[in-house]
């Protein structure tokens, strides 16, 4: 497979990660408290057990381990699966948490270790395994036990330290991951971060924007929200959003005018059309007077005229 | 009194699914959306959500977790593992390496001396 073909000449190894010696069946607790140490989240291996091992099972599953450390507060973001990817993470100073099978595909022996190092020279990687801190495994025999585990790697960073080797759109989905597990301070790190490393990301200030609110963060999110339609007018989840937070705010001809806008700018077919729908028949009701700049927004730029539905701009009549 | 001690044990779960229930945050769309338009990418409704947290956390549970760490487990998934696991929790690798047993152990013996396999090399 291109980009496995060989290890850059040097070498390279992180020796400050820890390694806690795997008990029994326990190299899932082990790896995982190798990578969270390196994350700047040390758990000992014997508690994440608790919390990631199943008995039945004589083994820790991969979901169970991104939760663990998503629940640490920290980022998990897959590799893309080269070799070339893990070295460039390991280039970056991180350490990569990898599935192996060390058996075979009809017979498979998983199990899960961290790379923490290569030798360019000797051509092997060097893993935190097992009993072995130092594993120094031929790059080929690395490369059929991680092909047989279905070429799973992750790094582990803190929220607002995005991995350097990874694209915008994988950064965006593990930002999400930790949206959607109840992590929203975190979440709202690695949004901001990604909106500094990608400005025209209309998909990175949703995420600012969710995770603001689910912290309460009403204009901040809705600042959030502006900036994602001024990227991309046709971003349906930042309008319906900002539609949701305006009527709330007392400005529901705004609200119904730009979710209006912005289902005539969607197909017809469009999948979030229902979803818009079932917005603009719920829009809150409230008491409090539109200001003439909720949440510190201009109406006049969420709405330029010709995207206005008449009736329902109060400037209109 | 086995009535008695159902409603009791199962009265956390009721309140648990009122709030989870509660619709609170109603109209407001989750980034996931906007990464991938497609019904699929769409979060399970609370009602939903709660029952696959459920079965997910049942069957953690079945897999010898004590009952109140299966519930903090379950709780802590995304909607979309809570599906994946939901669906497929037997056949997903589980990584631990087991003790290796009988005629396994022999081929793997086997596998191993002409270098095809890692097991006793790779702890």
């Amino acid at each position: 497979m291109a980009g496995d073909a060989a290890l850059p000449a040097g070498r390279q190894e992180l020796v400050d990660v820890p390694f806690f010696p795997q008990q029994t069946d326990q190299c899932g607790p082990a790896a995982l408290a190798a990578a969270l140490g390196a994350a700047g989240k040390p758990a000992s291996a014997r508690a994440l057990a608790q919390e990631i091992y199943l008995p039945a099972r004589g083994g820790s599953l991969q979901i169970e381990l991104e939760a663990a450390a998503r629940a640490r507060g920290l980022l998990v973001t897959p590799l893309a699966p080269s070799l070339d990817a893990i070295v460039r993470a390991l280039e970056a100073g991180r350490p990569v948490l990898v599935l192996q099978n060390l058996g075979l595909p009809a017979l498979p022996t998983w199990h899960y270790a961290v790379v923490v190092g290569y030798d360019g020279r000797e051509d092997v990687l060097i893993l935190r395994s097992g009993t072995t801190p130092r594993l120094r495994t031929p790059r080929e025999r690395f490369l059929r036990t991680w092909q047989w585990g279905g070429r799973w790697a992750r790094v582990i960073t803190p929220p607002a330290e995005l991995p350097t080797m990874v694209d915008e759109r994988t950064v965006l989905r593990a930002a999400t991951a930790l949206e959607e597990s109840g992590q929203p301070r975190a979440a709202l790190l690695a949004f901001e971060a990604a909106r500094q490393r990608w400005p025209a990301s209309s998909v990175a200030a949703v995420g600012h924007g969710n995770a603001a609110f689910a912290l309460g963060r009403r204009r901040e999110a809705a600042q959030a929200f502006a900036a994602a339609l001024q990227h991309q007018p046709d971003e349906a989840v930042a309008a319906n959003n900002l539609a949701w937070l305006l009527a709330g705010a007392g400005c529901e001809p705004a609200a119904r005018a730009l979710l209006a806008a912005t289902r005539r700018r969607l197909p017809v077919a469009d999948p979030r059309q229902p979803a818009l729908a079932q917005t603009e028949r719920e829009l809150p009701m409230s008491a409090s007077v539109c200001p003439s700049a909720p949440f510190g927004l201009s109406l006049e730029t969420l709405l330029p005229t010709g995207t206005r539905q008449p009736a329902a701009s109060p400037q209109a009549t | 009194m086995n009535s008695g001690i159902g409603v009791s044990r199962y009265l956390p779960l009721l309140l648990a699914m009122l709030i989870a229930c509660a619709p609170v945050h109603a109209g407001m769309l989750g980034t996931s959306l906007a990464i991938d338009p497609t019904p699929t990418a769409s979060l399970p409704v609370d009602v939903e959500r709660f029952l696959l947290r459920e079965d997910v956390r049942a069957q953690l549970e079945a897999l010898g977790v004590a009952p109140a760490e299966a519930a903090e487990r379950a709780a802590r998934l995304s909607p979309t593992e809570l599906a994946t696991l939901q669906q497929r929790i037997d056949a997903l690798p589980a990584g631990g390496i087991v003790e290796v047993i009988g005629v396994v152990f022999v081929v793997l013996l086997v596998l191993e001396l002409v270098g095809v396999t890692n097991v006793f090399t790779g702890l």
